[in-house]
């Protein structure tokens, strides 16, 4: 693993926009940062690879045990939000995708995970596409760990949909929101899954079911909006009863609780690519990460590591924390990057990497390709 | 390689029709069309003729292009390959080297082999543009029946963008009889992403 400075493309404004990506440029610095790229060897791309598909075999045995023990409580939630996980559990819903955030360093100890992003994953689009086509121009005859799209578009087919027309709600006037929902049903499109795009805030309750603004009933239903959010608002008492398949399942309301962190430590404690965890400050020794259990975006995160301690700001300081046990990012150049290694219906699927001057992963940090020679 | 590209396509993504929830799919298939009667169900037919023309230029210029026939159907399967042309029509392209003489009538078209085999196209996958008018991008199916859109106008041109920014609130219109708004509140302030 390393950091190489590179030039960018004289044109990759232009090269972006033409992608359809809105947000290379935010508050008018660069988020899509092609003036370095990371290089991985085929081994470490493996490493990354088998982490991935091992954390995710053993997230999914962690919401098994939660479900059969009913350990609802660390995570917050109360018996309808329970009865919504344990339903879409039992009922094998499936899922679509998620983020894990790993620790990768340069010195071949395994990649550890910081935190499952399981709800509302962000930087696909960039991920999949936008990092792709800077690998056919840039680094012709090196390879990406990239199979996003063919795994989203393979996903859908596979989804046991049956026909049925999906429902995918934006929040209203969200580009950056808009932007993933277009891309996610192009690949539902490609798929050949029959799909519709509304605002969230138009969905209606004929009593029975979820409708749409052609009063036509809502039978699946993609929220790119987090599931406790949806759950504090007036509709969220229908959703039991009105039939509709939501994606994300109503399950992944635990792997999106840092709270998971704490259990699986507990499950699998001294695993390879786990990082203690606990609900107190007593669990763990040594350095230390606060985290808000439902936090966002490094929102309200607490490092307390001597001189590298630091701390951010944000609207979940309400929110119940855990303890990780703190992992420095790896340094290249004084950038911070964390690589954030995506799952399509649970399967690995390609990684991208974010990177910040700080050693806590912020919205405003840059996104930078990577490539490995096979 | 287990974990790179199976496809390697340069953009893998449409121009699709998105399509709001209160507006009618003319095809019913997000913009898929396989051949001209397909087309001619829902659009005019010399709009199906020129777009299903643009298509196959597109085609041709941006295809994922293979050195031999046997590599282009490990991919996209038997009999699934044809040999790639340039194409290069008077007044409209710049001529590529070698492609032969142009004509000076506007519509001459000349057609050279480049020695490369490209996938065949299987149909074309309509768009909708800003003040009206369709795109037209190739479609093309691997050896596992996977369909994909292909051509350079990539994802979403920016100039798309904003006409599809918000579909149509006609909230206000409707019944009243029906609640509405039961979702969003939460999110209307902050990012939900993570």
């Amino acid at each position: 693993m390393q950091r190489l400075a590179l030039a960018p493309r004289a044109d990759w404004r232009a090269r972006a926009d033409a992608l359809g990506f809105q947000f290379h440029t935010i508050d008018g610095a660069a988020y899509w940062d092609e003036t370095a790229a990371y290089e991985f060897t085929s081994a470490e791309i493996d490493a990354i690879d088998d982490a991935t598909a091992e954390l995710e075999r053993i997230a999914l045995l962690a919401v098994d045990k939660v479900v059969k023990e009913r350990l609802y409580q660390p995570f917050g939630l109360d018996a309808y939000a329970a009865g919504l996980v344990e339903r879409s559990w039992t009922l094998g819903h499936k899922n679509l995708y998620g983020r894990f955030d790993l620790c990768v360093r340069p010195d071949g100890t395994p990649p550890k995970l910081l935190e499952y992003n399981a709800d509302t994953p962000t930087a696909l689009f960039e991920a999949s596409v936008v990092q792709w086509e800077w690998l056919q121009t840039v680094m012709p005859g090196t390879d990406q760990f990239n199979s996003i799209h063919e795994k989203l578009v393979d996903a859908w087919s596979r989804f046991g949909l049956g026909g049925r027309r999906v429902h995918f709600p934006c929040v209203r006037d969200h580009a950056e929101d808009r932007g993933t929902i277009d891309y996610l049903a192009d690949t539902a499109t490609q798929a050949e899954i029959e799909h519709c795009i509304l605002n969230l805030e138009d969905i209606g309750w004929n009593g029975r079911q979820f409708i749409d603004l052609e009063d036509r009933p809502i039978e699946v239903l993609f929220k790119l909006y987090p599931w406790e959010w949806l759950l504090r608002e007036p509709f969220a008492k229908n959703i039991a009863t009105s039939g509709v398949t939501m994606i994300e399942p109503a399950w992944k309301m635990l792997l999106s609780n840092k709270a998971i962190l704490a259990l699986l430590w507990h499950m699998f404690p001294d695993h390879p690519n786990l990082l203690p965890a606990g609900f107190a400050r007593g669990d763990v020794s040594g350095p230390v990460v606060m985290k808000p259990q439902l936090g966002r975006e490094g929102a309200n995160i607490k490092v307390e590591a001597g001189e590298q301690s630091i701390e951010t700001g944000g609207d979940y300081a309400d929110e119940p924390v855990i303890y990780q046990a703190y992992a420095p990012l790896p340094e290249f150049d004084g950038k911070f990057p964390v690589v954030g290694s995506w799952v399509i219906a649970s399967k690995p699927a390609g990684i991208g990497l974010r990177e910040d001057d700080t050693r806590i992963t912020r919205n405003t940090s840059r996104f930078v390709p990577h490539f490995f020679r096979p | 390689m287990r974990r790179s590209r199976t496809i390697k396509l340069v953009l893998l993504s449409s121009t699709a029709l998105l399509l709001a929830c209160d507006q009618e799919d003319p095809l019913a298939k997000n913009g898929f069309v396989a051949d001209q009667a397909e087309c001619a169900k829902a659009f005019d037919a010399d709009v199906c003729r020129q777009k299903l023309a643009d298509a196959r230029a597109e085609h041709m210029k941006s295809a994922p292009a293979f050195p031999s026939k046997e590599a282009c159907e490990e991919q996209f399967g038997a009999a699934n390959c044809e040999p790639q042309t340039t194409v290069a029509s008077a007044g409209t392209e710049s001529r590529p080297p070698g492609a032969g003489g142009t004509g000076n009538d506007g519509q001459t078209v000349h057609e050279s082999g480049t020695g490369m085999f490209v996938p065949l196209m299987m149909g074309m996958m309509m768009g909708r543009m800003m003040g009206g008018g369709y795109t037209a991008q190739p479609v093309y199916r691997d050896a596992n029946n996977t369909a994909y859109a292909g051509g350079r106008a990539g994802y979403a041109p920016a100039g798309t963008f904003d006409s599809r920014m918000s579909p149509p609130s006609r909230s206000s219109q409707l019944a009243t009889n029906t609640p509405r708004g039961g979702f969003g509140q939460e999110g209307a302030a902050r990012s939900g992403g993570s």
